[in-house]
């Protein structure tokens, strides 16, 4: 499963998990997102790591910036990867919160 | 994972040798009791030392009777050698000494190693030293010992890749360093699978792979599961039917991390939740497989077929290996058709 994102009915169920999204394999994630993640101080989108809809903005503008990251950074298939990544994470995630509490894990 | 343990000077191989000098009796008694089956084993005709896949499967049957541990170690050695050889014929004679191994592949100690010692398991161990020639400094000469372990073909077509079990090496002369205190990689050394901390493992195929090695394996790798569950699979073996999945848990163990967890809440999310949701992923009525090499996308009812699942996990600690395997029993309570397994402390 590499590294995603996921969103739970009940925490204490995995099989009610009824969002989850590709953002690299564990390969990709530590070559690329983590070294960008720690250059650019990213402090909630980082595996491990969960946010709830108040965030939502601060997840968004560090999703911009991992993708400009990736833009000055990357080239090829690799760039390619991680972009499309990221546009399908700025797509799916401000509409991935059902209510106010509703968390979204990253791992 | 069971690792045989080197002995570290020459005293404590003294005293190896001498209790293997005690049990000369019982490892004879046992050698006589296993000689007809392994004649059986040779007049069947076919060609076990050619074929590794043949020797391990043959060795099973041989070795079935578990008391015969002093045998499945004392066999293990030669036949390591020999498969050593078979893999380093394509090469130079000398180049394992243009690498600086000392002594070449003569050179190398496989005591210590062991097969089927579990009935699954092949531990191998080897011990030899490294010349360094390095500018304006002296000639470094290192003690180097690489023990891996690998489930043996066993006659079902299934094992399991390579996976690293310690790494040690140490300077001799001057000051003695043990542990991951010197860089030495297999780029450095040049030797597959014996740099240090490297992998050394026996595949079906006779040949030696370093586990690390994610590109020279031909499995495929970032398989995407596009459907209701959308999931990712780092790597897959076909040939043995196991599907991988690579765990960062090195920031377990970082200070001040940005999510501070225990090894029980990371084992649950990453083992137990990951584990159920990919499985679940791929037995969604309807999904698509993508990867960056179209010609390496596995059949969907062949991917759907593999029941052996091994996370490799990149920090080994005692705590973390307890919390995993109550995830691992976990797994298999809840999908008793499959395996989980772990690995420890390699690099993803």
């Amino acid at each position: 499963m590499a590294i995603g994102l996921v969103r739970y009915k009940d925490i204490n169920d995995p099989d009610t998990i009824d969002l989850s999204e590709n953002i690299a394999s564990t390969r990709f994630y530590n070559l690329y997102w983590e070294p960008a993640i720690k250059e650019l101080g990213i402090k909630l989108f980082q595996e491990n790591g969960y946010f709830c809809k108040e965030q939502l903005d601060i997840v968004m503008n560090e999703l911009n910036l991992l993708k400009d990251w990736a833009n000055k950074e990357l080239t090829g298939s690799d760039l390619e990867y991680m972009v499309s990544r990221i546009e399908n994470l700025e797509k799916v995630i401000p509409n991935a919160f059902i209510d106010e509490d509703t968390t979204l894990y990253i791992y | 994972m069971q690792t045989q343990t080197f002995p570290e000077d020459i005293f404590q191989l003294s005293s190896q040798l001498e209790e293997m000098e005690k049990n000369a009796d019982t490892i004879e008694k046992q050698a006589d009791n296993i000689y007809s089956e392994y004649r059986s084993m040779m007049d069947a005709g076919t060609e076990y030392f050619s074929d590794p896949a043949a020797i391990f499967n043959g060795m099973l049957t041989i070795l079935k009777d578990a008391t015969c541990d002093s045998i499945k170690i004392a066999v293990a050695t030669p036949i390591t050698k020999s498969l050593m050889n078979k893999y380093l014929a394509a090469y130079p004679a000398d180049h394992l000494e243009n690498l600086g191994v000392v002594g070449g592949n003569d050179g190398i100690s496989y005591w210590g190693s062991s097969i089927l010692l579990d009935m699954q398991s092949v531990e191998v161990c080897a011990y030899y030293k490294m010349k360094i020639e390095l500018p304006f400094l002296d000639l470094f000469e290192y003690q180097l010992k690489t023990t891996s372990s690998t489930r043996a073909w066993i006659g079902d077509g299934t094992h399991n890749d390579a996976k690293s079990a310690a790494g040690e090496t140490s300077k001799t002369g001057g000051s003695s360093k043990t542990g991951r205190g010197v860089e030495l990689d297999e780029q450095a050394t040049g030797l597959p699978g014996f740099g240090y901390n490297g992998n050394l493992g026996i595949v079906a195929d006779g040949s030696v792979s370093d586990s690390n090695d994610t590109k020279g394996t031909g499995n495929p790798k970032e398989v995407n599961i596009h459907g209701k569950i959308n999931s990712e699979l780092d790597e897959v073996d076909l040939i043995n039917k196991i599907i991988y999945e690579d765990k960062n848990a090195s920031k377990l163990y970082m200070e001040n991390p940005d999510f501070p967890q225990t090894e029980a809440q990371w084992a649950k999310k990453q083992i137990f939740d990951r584990g159920s949701n990919r499985i679940n992923a791929l037995q969604q009525n309807e999904f698509k497989l993508s990867g960056p090499d179209a010609s390496k996308i596995p059949d969907i009812q062949e991917l759907k077929g593999i029941k052996d699942y091994v996370f490799r996990i990149d920090a080994d600690t005692p705590e973390l290996r307890a919390a995993v395997q109550i995830e691992l029993s976990n797994l298999k309570e809840k999908y008793p058709d499959y395996n989980f397994s772990a690995t420890f402390g390699g690099n993803n």
